[in-house]
């Protein structure tokens, strides 16, 4: 029964975040942008722990505008927990020149990132994972890889010309970082840490190997700019993530964020078939910080301001811990 | 009128009040002003009458006498109105409340005690409780013919240091000034009365004065009949001799022993209007040079449609010919300078000039200096801006280039038509800034304005109300406000002049208030906000604002209080090791800085041209508390801010404490392990990032005496922290940002600033 429910679980969040993103398309989506979109989600969907998706154009918004930008006054950037699943992307790519991220924003409208084995840090720092991330090209847009594959120090792996560079040790992660880059075909970059989960992403998205045919809930259609979704195992007696706990104590929890950034707030989703979960959301991931209400029988929704006073940013900071970003201060 | 200093000083009203600065219980500390080489200090002044030498009712007269207290005290002056042969008419106790002002309508007066005279004079004996002179007059005489006029009387203060000599100069009228002439002394006396006119000095003549006499005369030919009022001399004078006219007096009695007041008589149509003729001592003045601020000059807005023609009077009272330049300053969009031409006044005459060919500033920045090269009180002017079409005029006392009761204190007033001009000017060859204050409606409105060598400013007080414009501090006079009083301090006051001039355009009628308080430095308060700084924490230490007094002398450094202004000023530490004044010390606050652990003394003090006064206060450096934070990078990009506290404990010693997570964490989640604490000496935690001395603060505690026993209670938080107990980003994600939130908490720290970015706070 259990088996039952996670798979269906997780053929919704295909639907949720692929079909949906592709039908219901932003003031700057094309048809063309949600498609591609579709198709990236369905690949990461099955390899990654968690699966998160931001337009660029919320990816620019963590630094203040130039000087030569209008200035109402106000602090328009936002806050930087969201930036936490993006930061290996925006760190790696600041080491290929900076003016990659600018092309970045100029040439793609969004990133969809995988991440799965979460280590802490050494001490002080942010949490470390495999990440993957793939970049959709607008239509039109110039390709940020390109050049580099055409160079003579690209290699070759699995057949695809792939870039590859280092980066040095940060703090609580003593070790340097290797990314690599490719190109598949006329509307993707895949930019990964790993090595073993860049090739089974390139792999899975150059084969077209998504199985559309499972979507079956058109009604959980997002419009959203900024999403999370991460499938766990939660211990309700420590109040943890515990793959590896008790199956009396554990649970399956489905864990979904997505943000609004026209009322700036942003909704933590907590579904679950857990009959204990089902009744109480004191024992929710982050039940000490959100203030979950109940929508349907297993579905729990909180709302978190998009803000930076200290309670929006613990309540960000949490988001971002349980969907694997966690930060350790 | 040049003011008699000692000898016929003549005070208005001033409102100074204090200058303090917004802050909770600050403690003021005061202390007088010492002399510096040429300054003095006034014990007991002996408080001597004042006097209007003339008053006359009826006949299309009528007198009020405006009196003012300069002064922070309440007070009172009494009124001895005396007849011609010096009997008294009627007595009156005005009282004043600190800086108030009172009118007197002497016909009142004489009628409410039954008296039927129309001519004498007053005296005025202020309160022997003052301790100086701060109380200002001025008998405003209105002679209501076909249009009215104003004949603006001064009040003369003479006193045993002068001489027996006064001076006037009389714009040319028609016919000879009316003089009158009041004794002041007990004895008889003889007065030597001489016109100095176009053509040289007329023979002298001797008129006898009874003790308390007030005799009233043609100035320059009599007819000398005892008892004659205004109104028989006009009658009786000869009409046809015309021109300017000098008029000495000397005195066989002793220095002031007399006072003396003329009025020049000017036909128009079938009636008559006048001007008045003010007399100094020449032994008070301190330059040869006198200076006139804001004089009409062509078209102007604030007076009468019409060409206003500037008329210069200048009598030379000696035996020798001087020399004259007359300079001419305009403001409109720039200053602008010009001589408008040399002339040489010869020995015992009077010259006039009629600068027809200026072309003035619209709104009276029109200012003249006039320069002589014989000695003080030798070259005596006087000046009168008339209308070419009629009789309107503005009269304008002549100021001592270099005097020092020279601070305004003026009423002003826009009830109905009425215009309140402030006009400063600044004649010295560098910048000056000026104070200008205005009160009204409860507020103390004050604001400085730069004026560049030369430039003359108009301020319009009912500009200042109407158009709500902010004084340096915000503040607004209230809306409505209709009257109060208005002053200005420039630090040297031998640099500035300034007058108010109350205008009607409708009526055509100018009144005049050139005369002014002394706004000597008598005094320091220095008002101490926080004695106790930390090692690098700037505090605002203290403001010191000078009191200012009157006293009758040009230099003194006592007297009666008027109120408070600032002066040149200076600040230094006794030991800079323990704290130091970074920023501006010559500013009244002062901020201070502390160095390292230790208690010292920071003096203030202030300084004007003959008078200095300081004051000193303690600061106490000791203990800080300081809420740091650092970000967390991956990269350079930021991902969170760890925060932690640094602070010193009551031995000097400097200490962080934060805290982190364990290592043990067997888990893949974030929130695993527990939240342990550290104390760590120095200004580094321990984690080498966590350097205090770099990284950015959040907040930190006001230095205070109970400062140390605070952070004693940060280091027992970390103290009696339970290691390994807490698990770590559990409960609202413990972290770092958790522990400073709850260690400031224990110190009873209200942390207005948390830091940014900073999950778990």
């Amino acid at each position: 029964m259990q088996i039952r429910w996670i798979h269906y679980l997780a053929i919704t969040a295909v639907a949720f975040f692929s079909l949906g993103c592709a039908n219901a398309a932003t003031s700057t989506d094309t048809n063309s942008d949600a498609g591609s979109r579709a198709r990236a989600a369905s690949v990461l969907f099955p390899q990654f722990d968690t699966v998160e998706y931001a337009t660029t154009d919320v990816l620019s918004r963590f630094t203040s505008p130039g000087p030569n930008a209008p200035n109402n006054g106000a602090d328009q950037t936002l806050p930087l927990s969201l930036r936490l699943p993006f930061v290996q992307l925006i760190g790696g790519l600041s080491f290929l020149g900076k003016d990659t991220l600018t092309a970045l924003q100029t040439n793609y409208s969004g990133v969809l990132v995988g991440a799965k084995g979460f280590t802490l840090p050494e001490g002080l720092g942010m949490v470390h994972s495999q990440d993957c991330y793939i970049g959709l090209l607008r239509p039109g847009g110039k390709s940020i890889v390109e050049a580099y594959l055409n160079q003579s120090g690209s290699q070759t792996i699995d057949g695809q010309k792939v870039w590859t560079w280092t980066a040095p040790p940060y703090e609580g992660y003593p070790q340097t970082t290797t990314f690599y880059i490719t190109e598949i075909g006329p509307s993707y970059f895949v930019m990964g840490n790993d090595l073993a989960a860049f090739r089974a992403t390139v792999h899975q998205l150059a084969q077209g190997t998504e199985d559309d045919s499972k979507i079956s809930d058109p009604d959980a259609l997002s419009e959203k700019t900024y999403w999370a979704y991460r499938s766990i195992r939660w211990n309700k007696v420590t109040g943890t993530i515990d793959p590896a706990g008790p199956a009396a104590q554990t649970a399956t929890v489905v864990m979904k964020f997505t943000v609004d950034f026209g009322t700036m707030m942003g909704q933590v989703e907590a579904d679950s078939s857990d009959e204990a979960l089902q009744t109480d959301p004191k024992h929710l991931p982050g039940s000490e910080v959100f203030h979950y209400e109940r929508k349907a029988p297993g579905i729990w929704q909180a709302a978190v301001p998009i803000a930076k006073d200290p309670d929006a940013t613990t309540a960000l900071f949490t988001v971002a811990a349980l969907f694997g970003f966690g930060v350790s201060l | 009128m040049l003011l008699l200093k000692g000898t016929l000083g003549i005070v208005c009203l001033s409102l100074l009040s204090s200058l303090l600065v917004a802050q909770s219980s600050p403690i003021t500390k005061t202390a007088p002003a010492t002399p510096k080489p040429g300054g003095v200090l006034v014990d007991s002044n002996p408080m001597m009458p004042l006097i209007v030498p003339l008053f006359v009712e009826g006949d299309r007269f009528s007198s009020t006498l405006v009196l003012v207290n300069n002064a922070t005290d309440q007070t009172y002056a009494d009124l001895t109105l005396r007849g011609l042969d010096g009997k008294t008419l009627a007595t009156q106790r005005v009282n004043f409340t600190p800086h108030s002002q009172r009118r007197v309508d002497i016909g009142k007066v004489l009628r409410a005690n039954s008296s039927v005279a129309t001519t004498g004079s007053i005296v005025i004996m202020p309160s022997s409780g003052l301790a100086g002179p701060a109380i200002g007059e001025m008998l405003a005489m209105t002679y209501t013919g076909s249009d009215p006029n104003y004949i603006d009387e001064e009040v003369s203060m003479p006193g045993m240091t002068g001489s027996r000599v006064l001076q006037g100069v009389a714009d040319s009228g028609d016919g000879p000034p009316v003089l009158a002439i009041s004794s002041l002394s007990e004895m008889n006396q003889h007065v030597q009365v001489q016109c100095l006119g176009k053509n040289g000095a007329v023979p002298a003549r001797v008129v006898s004065l009874a003790a308390g006499e007030t005799f009233i005369t043609g100035a320059c030919s009599g007819p000398d009949h005892h008892g004659s009022d205004v109104t028989a001399i006009l009658r009786d004078t000869d009409e046809h001799a015309h021109g300017p006219q000098g008029i000495r007096l000397t005195s066989d009695g002793m220095p002031g022993s007399f006072a003396a007041f003329a009025m020049a008589s000017h036909h128009a149509r079938s009636d008559r209007f006048f001007s008045s003729v003010l007399f100094s001592d020449p032994k008070s003045l301190n330059s040869p040079n006198t200076v006139f601020t804001g004089v009409p000059v062509g078209d102007t807005s604030l007076l009468t449609a019409g060409r206003y023609v500037p008329q210069l009077t200048l009598t030379n009272f000696s035996a020798k010919d001087v020399h004259v330049h007359t300079t001419f300053a305009k403001t409109s969009r720039s200053t602008s300078a010009q001589e408008v031409g040399p002339v040489t006044v010869r020995a015992n005459s009077t010259r006039e000039l009629v600068l027809r060919n200026l072309n003035g500033d619209a709104s009276l920045q029109n200012s003249f200096t006039v320069h002589s090269d014989g000695a003080p009180g030798v070259l005596m002017a006087k000046f009168v801006s008339r209308s070419e079409s009629g009789r309107q005029g503005v009269e304008l006392q002549a100021k001592d280039e270099a005097d020092m009761e020279n601070a305004g204190g003026h009423p002003w007033s826009i009830e109905q038509n009425t215009e309140s001009t402030l006009l400063l000017f600044d004649h010295s060859t560098s910048s000056q800034v000026f104070t200008a204050r205005v009160t009204g409606g409860g507020v103390d409105w004050q604001k400085e304005y730069r004026l560049a060598s030369m430039q003359t400013k108009a301020i319009s007080i009912r500009d200042l109300v109407e158009q709500r414009v902010k004084d340096d501090t915000g503040k607004v006079l209230p809306k409505g406000t209709i009257s109060g009083e208005t002053s200005w301090l420039v630090t040297d006051m031998k640099k500035a002049s300034g007058r108010l001039l109350q205008s009607d355009r409708s009526t055509g009628m100018a009144r005049n208030f050139s005369c002014g308080y002394s706004g000597l430095l008598c005094g320091v308060n220095m008002s101490i906000y926080q004695a106790y700084a930390a090692p690098n924490y700037l505090i605002n230490y203290a403001n010191i604002t000078g009191y200012t007094c009157t006293s009758g002398l040009p230099n003194a450094c006592s007297g009666a209080r008027t109120g408070s202004a600032n002066f040149t000023t200076s600040w230094w530490s006794n030991n800079t090791a323990i704290a130091t004044i970074p920023g501006s010390k010559i500013s009244p606050p002062v901020a201070v800085q502390g160095v390292k652990q230790g208690a010292t003394t920071i003096n203030g003090r202030l300084d004007s041209p003959y008078c200095s006064a300081g004051q000193s206060g303690p600061v106490t450096v000791k203990c800080f508390a300081q809420l740091k934070y650092r970000a967390v990078e991956v990269w350079i990009f930021e991902v969170g801010n760890h925060s932690y506290w640094w602070f010193q404990d009551g031995n000097g010693q400097n200490w962080v404490t934060d805290a982190g997570p364990t290592k043990n964490c067997i888990n893949t989640s974030i929130d695993c392990g527990f939240l342990n604490s550290w104390a760590t000496a120095g200004n580094h935690g321990q984690l080498p990032d966590d350097d205090a001395i770099n990284n950015a603060l959040a907040w930190q505690a006001t230095p205070s005496a109970s400062l140390c026993t605070n952070t004693g209670w940060l280091m027992a938080y970390q103290q009696q922290w339970r290691q390994n107990t807490v698990p770590y980003g559990k409960n609202k994600a413990s972290n770092s940002n958790t522990f400073a939130h709850s260690s400031g908490s224990n110190a009873i720290f209200t942390i207005t600033t948390p830091p940014p970015n900073a999950p778990g706070w």
